[in-house]
């Protein structure tokens, strides 16, 4: 992690404090990032210097103006100024993690077979934000070598409800078994 | 023939001859008692003591030797007696080294015998093992495709449904 992702990080979170916008700047900058990790090109866009500052913040004016926080926005108006748009990711992820540390949410990945639903997201969410005794946010994966059921990862825990699973349990059983 | 010799004179000595004769042995006599009696008498006597001394000798060496020879045998008995002790000692030191490596190739044998089976039974187990982990695969590998098989969107949401219910409970 570069120095200065985690400090603009930190100012961008210091200020959601302030305002009491934590939760609704992560999922708005969680957002943002989730376009640029999907589509690096459009990252590399800021990074051209044929293209002026000035054509950089229109861009962005006209593409989230309606659709976030008008202080997100000129956050990002600075990190085009001082030519630091690249670490935006970096940045993200150090916020979130700051909000994350600050709110006691966890993160963690849920992996199935096909695509879940949101509400089944959210029901699982709820049902492993009870056991872990704080707020757990998960996100979806698709690994189909699980054969069917999910797995969720949290940290360094692994719940496994896989048939994946399963079948390694059974095979380890039987090979003690069988010794 | 007829010989004109003077047998009578011939077998008589002229008696002046005779006198001259003793009165020379007489002289040769005084002359050999005047200047040879006491020189010959003197080295006889010498020739008698050395003869002694050398008989002496020869005695004392004669003892000496015979003493020699006695102590000679005493330690050529004590000798052999030592002799009859080390041959005996290693005899005993012999049998006692055979019986070490007798004891010892036993104790050996016994070791790589036990290895060689402890080895045998490690390998069949090792075999068994690998037999009943690979008929484990082959089953695990086909009760997998099976479920691949009969999963269905419908199964995989109740799966997790079911997951979700663990969870909470």
């Amino acid at each position: 992690m570069e120095k200065a992702a985690a400090r603009y990080a930190t100012a961008i979170f210091e200020l959601s404090t302030e305002l009491k916008f934590e939760n609704n700047w992560k999922s708005e900058l969680s957002e943002i990032n989730r376009i640029f990790v999907e589509d690096p090109d459009s990252l590399k866009f800021f990074s051209r210097s044929q293209i002026t500052k000035s054509e950089k913040r229109e861009l962005i004016k006209q593409v989230f103006e309606s659709q976030i926080d008008n202080t997100l926005i000129n956050f990002m108006y600075v990190l085009i100024d001082a030519d630091r748009m690249n670490l935006f990711p970096e940045i993200i992820k150090e916020f979130r993690k700051l909000v994350n540390d600050k709110l006691n949410i966890a993160e963690g990945t849920v992996y199935s077979v096909r695509p879940l639903p949101a509400e089944e997201i959210k029901k699982l969410e709820q049902a492993m934000s009870l056991r872990n005794k704080q707020s757990v946010e998960l996100s979806n994966r698709l690994d189909p070598t699980l054969i069917t059921g999910i797995k969720v990862v949290i940290g360094n825990t692994v719940s496994d409800g896989s048939m994946k699973n399963r079948i390694r349990s059974l095979k380890e059983e039987l090979t003690r078994g069988s010794r | 023939m007829q010989l004109d010799i003077d047998i009578a004179g011939k077998l008589f000595p002229n008696l002046l001859t005779m006198i001259v004769q003793l009165a020379a042995t007489g002289v040769l006599f005084y002359g050999f008692k005047r200047l040879l009696w006491k020189p010959t008498l003197a080295y006889l006597q010498k020739r008698s003591e050395y003869a002694e001394t050398q008989l002496r000798d020869a005695e004392s060496a004669s003892v000496m030797a015979m003493q020699h020879e006695k102590t000679a045998q005493l330690l050529l008995h004590e000798a052999t007696k030592e002799a009859q002790l080390l041959v005996e000692r290693g005899k005993e030191e012999g049998k006692r080294v055979k019986e070490k490596i007798v004891t010892d190739g036993k104790a050996e044998a016994d070791l790589k015998l036990q290895t060689a089976l402890r080895e045998m039974a490690y390998q069949k187990q090792q075999m068994q093992d690998s037999i009943q982990s690979e008929i484990i695969n082959v089953a695990m590998l086909a009760a997998q495709k099976l479920i691949e098989d009969k999963v269905n969107e419908q199964e995989d949401r109740l799966q997790v449904q079911r997951f979700i219910q663990d969870i909470r409970s």
